[in-house]
């Protein structure tokens, strides 16, 4: 066989194989931006609805559900009530806009945290989302 | 977009398994289109053993597919059509390497399509491995140590990493870096908080508690100790890198990554420092031209095989890769490259990116913290290991032998990879079987 036919038999070759990824990228990218797989494009309305407690140990595990508007804070009126000394009368709120859940800091003494970064002002929280005020932490689940 | 078009768009996506099936019948064309031109290239003749082949390709794929179809429906149609693409142009390679061996390849490849569908049948749930987190650990530790036991481990190379049973050899540190990933998994999940708490502060780091540092300390003594008592050097790393990268993944706390960093450093200069043999990987990795006939030939072949490669290759059959040695299995990559080019070796590379990507979005979408863990460990195993085998061919980092996954020559190897397959098929079915879940409740 001659090496011209051998040579673009090769290149048939690495056509197939390119065209092969091609094809798998395809559904790899139809898989990450499907909505059922829960990808970059999946909308979900009720992004974060609750937030448990992870952590003082003595509070761990309390969840409470977020509404359209709820505070957070020491003060027994708060829609998430807490008995941590660290953490201010009324602390922070949450607060829903155009379907996004919020995390605002009201001014508190020792701040407020979305996965250990400060929260200085209004900040867009999603499911899985660590938010720390005083030394409560607690995690946004549906 | 409104909730009724989104619904809508959510029925129209197409049954992941007949993407599957298709992308796997283009995988067995591939395989065999590559097996014909070895062929013509070599005798310039269609093989002999043309239909056997064609059989035994399709039918393993069709096996692997069925099980997935059966056991795992929802899970992610990439994965298996990636490995087999790997799998397949490994085997041409090896097949065109070196006929014994292929032969046995062959065997080992329908004997990891079983393991595939034993670990499919048998994990029916991922996180229900959390059971026997301790059973995994010594099972892990057990394998990893289980070549230094006298009278059935023995050394090949240098390294002692393989244990002969009667007739059956193999190298169990292979298996053992699965169970350690899983119960790395399950007990990181449970410690996490401890171990991302942190009490005392260097400047703008914050530092974990000496106390909870004693794992990575664990798993750093024991690596050092699989590398000066086996003398493997890629496995010691392997073993450590996914230890700190699942402990980072863990607690989310980058100072585990510069503990493991220093821990690292100080460790290869240790081995630099102590052993000759780690001296001579180092100075052949910065410069092995002088030493071209002795102990840098292997890497010298293995630059020329890629220089002669250029960009399509010589063709499969009509380069020389055999000159290299290990080409079908430490190098083999360099044997691709030589005979398919820089467009072949990027197509490995390609696929080995997808494979890694594919496995970080099933650990993203995993709602459970221990599937989520898992995966990331078992996507680390691939990735880490890929690099630095890939990086030692090439001569980008000092070359530490290690198998190529699933290209490679190596019985061991296919088998515990395939393993890994399916515990990544098994958790990416879970998280679809949430997704359609959550669908069903709108």
């Amino acid at each position: 066989m001659s090496d011209a036919v051998l040579t673009v038999l090769k290149l048939v070759f690495l056509a197939g194989l390119y065209f092969f990824f091609f094809r798998v990228l395809r559904s790899v990218w139809a898989e990450s931006s499907s909505p059922a797989a829960g990808g970059p494009g999946a909308v979900q309305p009720t992004a974060a609805a609750r937030a448990r407690i992870l952590s003082p140990e003595d509070s761990k595990g309390l969840t409470f559900d977020l509404a359209d508007e709820t505070t957070v804070g020491r003060g027994a009126n708060c829609g998430v009530a807490l008995k941590d000394s660290t953490v201010s009368q009324l602390h922070a709120r949450f607060f829903r806009q155009n379907g996004k859940l919020y995390v605002e800091d009201l001014g508190s003494t020792n701040g407020t945290f979305v996965n250990r970064r400060p929260a200085k002002r209004p900040t867009p929280v999603r499911r899985g989302d660590r938010v720390q005020v005083g030394q409560t932490v607690m995690e946004l689940t549906r | 977009m409104t909730a009724t078009a989104v619904a809508a768009k959510a029925r129209r996506i197409p049954n992941p398994r007949s993407k599957e099936a298709r992308l796997l019948l283009m995988v067995g064309l591939l395989t065999l289109g590559a097996y014909v031109l070895a062929s013509l290239g070599r005798t310039a003749s269609v093989p002999v053993d043309l239909m056997p082949f064609l059989v035994f390709t399709l039918g393993t794929l069709a096996v692997a597919h069925l099980v997935i179809r059966r056991l795992a429906p929802r899970a992610s149609p990439v994965l298996l059509p990636v490995a087999a693409a790997l799998n397949g142009l490994g085997y041409v390679f090896i097949a065109r390497l070196d006929t014994d061996r292929a032969a046995a390849q062959a065997t080992w490849t329908a004997i990891g399509i079983a393991a595939f569908a034993g670990t499919l049948i048998v994990v029916r749930e991922a996180r229900l491995l959390d059971r026997y987190r301790w059973t995994l650990a010594l099972v892990g530790l057990g394998l990893l140590l289980l070549p230094l036991v006298p009278g059935i481990g023995y050394a090949v190379n240098g390294a002692r990493l393989w244990v002969a049973l009667g007739p059956l050899s193999f190298q169990p540190g292979e298996l053992a870096k699965i169970a350690l990933a899983a119960f790395f998994a399950s007990y990181l999940v449970e410690k996490r908080d401890l171990l991302a708490r942190s009490t005392r502060r260097l400047g703008p780091v914050s530092l974990p508690e000496p106390r909870a540092a004693a794992p990575i300390l664990l798993a750093w003594g024991v690596s050092i100790l699989v590398m000066t008592a086996q003398k493997d050097l890629g496995s010691s790393l392997l073993f450590f890198a996914l230890f700190v990268l699942m402990l980072w993944v863990a607690t989310e706390r980058g100072a585990w990554l510069a503990l493991g960093a220093t821990l690292f450093f100080a460790g290869a200069y240790a081995a630099w420092s102590l052993f000759e043999h780690v001296q001579s990987r180092v100075r052949i990795w910065l410069d092995p031209w002088p030493v071209a006939d002795g102990e840098g030939y292997q890497i010298v072949q293995s630059s020329y095989a890629l220089g002669t490669g250029g960009l399509t290759g010589t063709g499969i059959s009509l380069g020389s890769p055999q000159q290299i040695p290990a080409a079908e299995t430490d190098f083999i990559f360099a044997a691709i490259g030589e005979e398919l080019g820089l467009l072949g070796t990027t197509a490995i590379l390609a696929a080995f990116l997808v494979l890694i990507g594919a496995g970080l979005g099933i650990a993203r979408r995993a709602q459970h913290p221990l599937d989520k863990l898992l995966a990331a460990g078992l996507t680390s195993i691939v990735g880490v290991q890929t690099f630095i085998i890939l990086g030692g061919v090439t001569r980008l980092v000092p070359l530490t032998g290690i198998t190529l996954p699933f290209v490679s020559y190596g019985g061991s190897s296919l088998v515990a990879n395939y393993i890994l397959l399916a515990l990544l098929i098994r958790i990416s079915n879970d998280n679809g079987r949430q997704a359609a879940a959550l669908e069903a409740q709108k």
